[in-house]
C-alpha cells in the first residue's frame, strides 16, 4: 500500500549515473599499535559534495588526510586496505608528490604564507615549474576569480596575505590550492574558524566548485553537512556507521546511532 | 533511541507538546461522548455545551500548531525528530475537524429534541463507540510511537463503514414508507455521516504514524 | 575583611608592586645610559691635566715686530694639526734630538718634524738659535738652515711635518699653507727650600691662578698653595732689566698688579740666580733659556687642564704607529671588519644549516638530545677556554701559527652554538601549518624548507647573528692567543692583525694611552649600534613583507 515515495532514495537508481572518483576498500590504519580507523569503505563521487560527519575524535580528520597522504609525514602511521583514486593504489603506485598535486588539501585554520597574496597563488605553479610571469599572472587572476575574491583583492595582490580578514585568508587558501588545477579539493573543517558571514561565503562557493571538482568536506557542523552536500558518511569510533544520500541520512537514516548524533542526542 | 543525553531542552519541549496533543485528543473523545448523549437523551442543554466547548479545541489546535513552528524555527530538527513535528501538525489539524464534526452532531440533536425517535438508536452510538475506540488507540499509537498498533486501529474503521452502510438502507426504507420521516432520517443520515467521517480522521491519523515511524506514506482508508 | 577593603588592599599591594617594578627599570635605564655616555664622552672629549715647566703665559707675534724680546715668530706648515701652542722645552727637544722627531708626541699625528733654522748670518737666526738652544747646544743634524725669511717660509710650507721660524715682521704675511704658533717660555725656578719635604708633604704642582696670587701679593707662604710652612719670596726682573724687565707684566696681565710690598727686584740674570739660591723660600720667573743649569736646578711645574676633541674624523682615516700611540686606527677598523665576514662567511652555512638539519631531517630520539645538550653546553664555555683551545689546535698543531686564519677559526667555533641555537629555534616556531599547507600543494620536504620556512625563520636566524657579531667585535681573549698584535692591515691567511677589541687591550693595558682607549670603546660602541640598527631594521623590513 505504498505510494508516492519520492522519499524513498534508493541509492542504487542514481548510482549508475555517478562517476566515482576515489574508492576506499577495508581502509584499516595505525599509530603504532593504535587501530584509528576500522575497515573504511566508501565511494567518492566527482561533481559531488561528500561530507564527512561525527564527533570529534572519531577519525574523519584520520581519514581525509589518508586521501592526500598527509598522514606519511608523521611517524608511525601505517595503513592495510587500499585507496584507488582513478583505478591507481594511491600508496602503492603513486608518487605522493604528484598525488597531492592532482588532490589539494584546505585546512581549518587558513593558512596563507607570509608572502605576498600573489606570491602565495603563485606558489603551487611555481615549484611545479611554471616561471613565465604571464602565464603565473593568467593563474593567480583564474584561480582569485574561482575562489570568489579576486574583485576584493585586485588591488592588494603584493600585500601580504597576513593582513587580510580571516574569511578572505581561506578564501585565498582556496584560490590557492585551485591555482594547482586539482582534481580533488579536500576541506578539513574549513569554516570551524570563521564568522557565519564568512562561512555563508564559503558555503556559496564551494556549491559552484562542485560543478568542476570532487569535494570531499569534514565538518563537525551538521546544519553545514546538510546545507552543501550531496553525500553524507557519519563516523564514529574510527568506523564508518553509514553513508547515503545527504537527504536520506537527515531524514530517515537507517543506523539508530546516526539518528542519534544528527539530532543532537549525543556530541 | 538510546543515547538521551543531550538536547534535553528539545526532549522536554517535545515530550510536552505531545501531552498537549493527547489532551486535545480527550477533549474531542469527550465531545464526541457527550455529542452522543445528548442525541440518545434529547438533552439541549448539554447539546449547547458541546458547541461551546469547540472553542477550547480550537485553541488548542492553533497553540499547539504555534508551539511547533517554534520548534522548527529554533532547534532545527531533522530525522524521526522532524518527522514526529510534521505528524503532530497533521494530527491536530484532524483533531479539530473531528471537533467539529462532534458539533454537528450536537446540533442535530438539538434539532430533533422535541421530536419523537422514528426508531430506537442502537447503531449510532455503537459507530460512535468504536470512533471513540480508534481516536484512544490511534493516539495511544502515536505516544508510542507503535506503527502496529496504528495499522490495527485502520481496521476498526471497516466496521464503522459497515455500520454505516447498514444505517442508510434501514433509514431508506422508513423514507420510502412514509414521507413525514423524510426529514428526521435524512438529519439521522447525517449524524451516519459524520461518524462515518470521524473514523476515516481517526485512519488518516494512523497513516500519520507510520509516517512518523518510517518516513514512509501509505495509504489506510480504503 | 569588607570587600571594599579587600578591593583596596588588592589595590594597594598592585600599586606597590608597580612601584618596585619602575624603580628597577629606571635604575637599570640610568645605569645603562650612564655607562654609554659616559664612554661616548670621554672618547669625544678628552680632559687632561699636564704638567710643564713654563707657565701658561702666551708670547705671541703681537707682542709686535718692533718688540726686541720677540724678534721671531715660530711657523708650522697647515698639515700639523697643532692646535694651542709650543714650550721652549718642546723646541729644544726637537731642534737638538739625534734622532728625527715626530709630531706624534704633541699631535698624535705620525708625521715626522722636518726642522728649519735661519742661519746666524742674520741677526733674527741669532736670536732664534739663542731661544731655541738655550746655549746648551747645536741644531741637530737634521735641520736644514735657510737664509732668509722667503725661503724660510717656501721651504716649510712645501713639506709636510715642517717647523722652522721667521722675523716676526713677516707673520702678516703668511700664505695660507703655515701657520704662526705662539710660544711659552717663561719658567719659574725656586730655592731648594720650597721643594723639601717635610712630614710627608711636598709642594707638587701649583697652577697660574696660584702663580698670579703669589706676585700679586694675596698669597704669602708655600703652604697655601701645596707646599709645606715657609714664607713665599717672589723675586721678579725690575724696569731696569732690559727686555726681561717686561716678564712680570706679561704673566700679571692688564687686570692684575704686582704686590705692593715683597717682590724682590733684581736687574741682571746673575742676580736673579744668586737671590734664588740663597733666599729660602724664594720664586722667581724668568726666561726658560735663561736656566743653563735646568737638570739640576729645582723649578716648580705648572698644572695645566687640557680639554681636546679626542675622536675625531683623522682618528678614523688614519692608519696607526707605534703600537697606537700615533696615528689613527683606519687599519684595525678594517681588520676588525674582515674578522667579522669571515667569521660570519664560515659560521652562518655551517650553523644554519645545522640547525636545519637538526629540526627538519634528524630523527627526534637519543642522539639528536646529545646533540643538542652539547651544542647549550658549548654556548656557554667562557671564551678563553676557546682561546686555549684555538691556540693549542689551531695555532699549534695544525701549525697555521698566530694569524688571521687561526683566529676566524677559533671564532668560528666559539660562535657557531649561538648561532645553531637561534636558528633552531628560528626554525622551530615556524608553525606547522606553513609546512603542511605547502605539502599539501605538491611541495618536496626540500622546496618546502627552502621557500617557506627558512624564510618564515629569517628574522630570527638574522638575530642570532647579531649576538654572534656582537661578541665577535667584543671578543678579546679569544683573540689574544691567535690573533697578535700587528696593526697593520692584514695581509693574508697567517698574518697577524689588531682588531678592535685587542687595541683597546694593548692601549689601556700598557698604558700608551687613556684617551685613545676610551676613542677606541667609543668606535666599539658605535659599530655595534651600527650592527644592531641595521640588522633591526632589516628584520623590520622582512617583517613588514610578511605582514606580521
Amino acid at each position: 500500500m505504498e505510494r508516492y515515495n519520492a522519499m524513498n532514495i534508493s541509492n542504487e537508481t542514481t548510482d549508475q549515473e555517478k562517476k566515482i572518483k576515489i574508492t576506499v576498500r577495508d581502509l584499516d590504519l595505525f599509530y603504532g599499535d593504535f587501530q584509528a580507523l576500522h575497515k573504511l569503505n566508501i565511494d567518492i563521487a566527482d561533481q559531488e559534495v561528500t561530507a564527512l560527519i561525527g564527533p570529534s575524535g572519531c577519525g574523519k580528520s584520520t581519514f581525509i588526510r589518508t586521501l592526500n597522504r598527509m598522514n606519511d609525514v608523521i611517524d608511525g602511521v601505517h595503513i592495510t586496505g587500499t585507496i584507488s583514486y582513478e583505478t591507481r593504489d594511491i600508496y602503492k603506485n603513486y608518487d605522493p608528490i604528484e598525488l597531492r598535486k592532482k588532490i589539494g588539501m584546505v585546512f581549518q585554520k587558513p593558512n596563507p604564507f607570509p608572502m605576498s597574496v600573489y606570491d602565495n597563488v603563485a606558489y603551487g605553479p611555481r615549484i611545479h615549474g611554471i616561471k613565465d610571469k604571464r602565464t603565473l599572472d593568467e593563474i593567480v587572476e583564474r584561480s582569485l576569480k574561482q575562489a570568489a575574491i579576486w574583485d576584493e583583492i585586485k588591488d592588494r595582490l603584493h600585500k601580504p596575505a597576513l593582513g587580510i580578514s580571516g574569511g578572505q585568508q581561506q578564501r585565498l587558501c582556496i584560490a590557492r590550492v585551485l591555482a594547482v588545477e586539482p582534481d580533488v579539493v579536500l576541506m578539513d573543517e574549513p569554516t570551524s574558524a570563521l564568522d557565519p558571514i564568512s562561512t555563508s561565503r564559503i558555503e556559496d562557493l564551494i556549491d559552484e566548485l562542485k560543478k568542476s571538482y570532487t569535494i570531499v568536506i569534514v565538518t563537525h557542523n551538521m546544519q553545514q553537512a546538510g546545507r552543501i552536500s550531496d553525500t553524507t558518511a557519519f563516523f564514529l569510533n574510527g568506523v564508518i556507521e553509514e553513508v547515503g544520500a545527504t537527504e536520506q541520512i537527515f531524514f530517515s537514516p537507517t543506523n539508530p546511532k546516526t539518528e542519534a548524533y544528527i539530532t543532537g542526542k549525543f556530541g | 533511541m538510546d543515547h538521551n543525553t543531550l538536547r534535553q531542552h528539545y526532549s522536554d519541549e517535545m515530550r510536552a507538546n505531545d501531552r498537549e496533543i493527547l489532551k486535545m485528543g480527550a477533549f474531542v473523545e469527550e465531545a464526541v461522548r457527550k455529542s452522543m448523549q445528548c442525541m440518545l437523551d434529547q438533552d439541549i442543554d448539554l447539546a449547547d455545551k458541546v458547541i461551546r466547548d469547540d472553542e477550547v479545541i480550537n485553541n488548542l489546535e492553533l497553540r499547539i500548531q504555534d508551539t511547533l513552528t517554534l520548534l522548527i524555527a529554533t532547534e532545527q530538527p531533522v530525522a524521526g525528530d522532524l518527522r514526529h513535528v510534521i505528524t503532530s501538525l497533521k494530527i491536530v489539524t484532524q483533531l479539530e475537524r473531528m471537533g467539529d464534526h462532534a458539533v454537528h452532531i450536537a446540533k442535530a440533536a438539538k434539532k430533533l429534541a422535541e421530536q419523537h425517535y422514528i426508531k430506537d438508536l442502537i447503531d449510532l452510538p455503537k459507530m460512535a463507540e468504536y470512533g471513540i475506540e480508534m481516536l484512544h488507540e490511534v493516539l495511544t499509537a502515536f505516544a508510542e510511537n507503535d506503527q502496529d498498533k496504528a495499522i490495527a486501529v485502520a481496521k476498526i474503521d471497516d466496521r464503522i463503514d459497515s455500520l454505516h452502510n447498514q444505517i442508510w438502507r434501514e433509514l431508506l426504507t422508513y423514507m420510502m414508507s412514509d414521507v413525514k420521516n423524510i426529514d428526521q432520517a435524512t438529519t439521522l443520515l447525517f449524524v451516519s455521516r459524520w461518524l462515518e467521517r470521524f473514523g476515516d480522521h481517526a485512519t488518516n491519523i494512523s497513516e500519520w504514524v507510520v509516517y512518523d515511524c518510517t518516513g514512509k506514506h501509505i495509504e489506510l482508508n480504503m | 575583611m569588607s570587600p571594599l577593603s579587600q578591593t583596596k588592599k588588592a589595590h594597594l599591594q598592585e600599586g606597590i608592586a608597580k612601584g618596585i617594578i619602575w624603580f628597577f627599570v629606571v635604575l637599570t635605564i640610568v645605569i645603562l645610559a650612564w655607562i654609554i655616555l659616559y664612554v661616548l664622552y670621554r672618547g669625544f672629549v678628552s680632559i687632561n691635566h699636564l704638567h710643564y715647566q713654563v707657565t701658561d703665559t702666551i708670547e705671541t707675534a703681537a707682542a709686535g715686530p718692533d718688540h726686541p724680546a720677540y724678534p721671531i715668530s715660530m711657523i708650522i706648515q697647515r698639515k700639523v694639526r697643532l692646535k694651542d701652542d709650543l714650550t721652549s722645552a718642546e723646541l729644544f727637544e726637537m731642534y737638538t734630538k739625534r734622532r728625527q722627531p715626530n709630531w706624534g708626541d704633541i699631535t698624535g699625528q705620525n708625521l715626522d718634524v722636518e726642522l728649519f733654522a735661519l742661519t746666524t748670518e742674520s741677526e733674527e737666526g741669532t736670536a732664534g738659535a739663542e731661544i731655541i738652544l738655550a746655549n746648551r747646544e747645536n741644531y741637530s743634524k737634521h735641520v736644514t738652515l735657510e737664509k732668509d725669511g722667503e725661503a724660510m717660509i717656501k721651504a716649510v710650507s712645501s713639506t709636510p711635518g715642517g717647523i722652522g721660524f721667521i722675523p716676526s715682521a713677516m707673520v702678516e704675511t703668511l700664505p695660507r699653507s703655515v701657520k704662526a704658533v705662539p710660544i711659552r717660555r717663561i719658567a719659574a725656578p725656586v730655592n731648594a727650600s720650597v721643594k723639601k719635604i717635610v712630614e710627608n708633604v711636598q709642594i707638587q704642582t701649583i697652577d697660574n691662578d696660584d702663580l698670579l696670587a703669589i706676585f700679586t701679593g694675596k698669597v704669602k707662604n708655600w703652604q697655601e698653595v701645596g707646599g709645606i710652612d715657609l714664607p713665599i719670596r717672589p723675586v721678579a726682573y725690575s724696569q731696569n732689566a732690559g727686555i726681561r724687565g717686561d716678564i712680570l707684566n706679561l704673566v700679571l696681565g692688564e687686570n692684575n698688579e704686582p704686590a705692593e710690598q715683597g717682590i724682590l727686584y733684581v736687574d741682571t740674570p746673575e742676580v736673579f740666580f744668586e737671590t734664588i739660591d740663597s733666599l729660602p723660600g724664594a720664586i722667581g720667573m724668568t726666561y726658560w733659556e735663561d736656566v743653563k743649569d735646568i737638570d739640576d736646578r729645582p723649578m716648580i711645574t705648572f698644572d695645566r687642564l687640557e680639554v681636546r676633541q679626542n675622536l675625531d674624523w683623522h682618528y678614523l682615516v688614519e692608519a696607526p704607529a707605534r703600537s697606537g700611540k700615533w696615528g689613527g686606527i683606519s687599519t684595525i677598523i678594517i681588520n676588525t671588519f674582515f674578522l667579522i665576514l669571515f667569521t660570519l662567511l664560515f659560521s652562518t652555512p655551517i650553523g644554519v644549516l645545522g640547525a636545519i638539519y637538526m629540526v627538519e631531517y634528524a630523527k627526534q630520539g637519543r642522539v639528536i638530545r646529545i646533540l643538542r645538550l652539547g651544542t647549550e653546553t658549548l654556548a656557554g664555555i667562557p671564551s678563553i677556554v676557546f682561546g686555549l683551545f684555538g691556540f693549542i689546535f689551531f695555532v699549534g698543531m695544525l701549525g697555521l701559527g698566530i694569524g688571521f686564519i687561526s683566529a676566524t677559526l677559533t671564532v668560528t667555533m666559539m660562535i657557531l652554538p649561538t648561532i645553531i641555537r637561534t636558528s633552531e629555534e628560528a626554525l622551530k616556531s615556524v608553525p606547522l601549518s606553513f609546512r603542511e599547507g605547502s605539502l599539501a600543494l605538491g611541495a618536496t620536504k626540500l622546496q618546502t624548507i627552502a621557500k617557506v620556512v627558512v624564510p618564515a625563520a629569517t628574522p630570527g636566524i638574522l638575530t642570532g647573528i647579531i649576538l654572534a657579531v656582537g661578541r665577535t667585535v667584543g671578543e678579546t681573549a679569544v683573540l689574544i692567543y691567535t690573533l697578535g698584535s700587528n696593526y697593520e692591515l692584514v695581509r693574508g691567511p697567517s698574518s697577524s692583525a689588531r682588531v678592535l677589541s685587542l687595541h683597546l687591550y694593548n692601549l689601556f693595558s700598557e698604558a700608551i694611552s687613556f684617551d685613545r682607549s676610551f676613542a677606541t670603546g667609543a668606535i666599539l660602541i658605535f659599530i655595534i649600534l651600527l650592527v644592531n640598527y641595521s640588522t633591526t631594521s632589516l628584520i623590520g623590513r622582512l617583517n613588514k613583507k610578511a605582514g606580521k
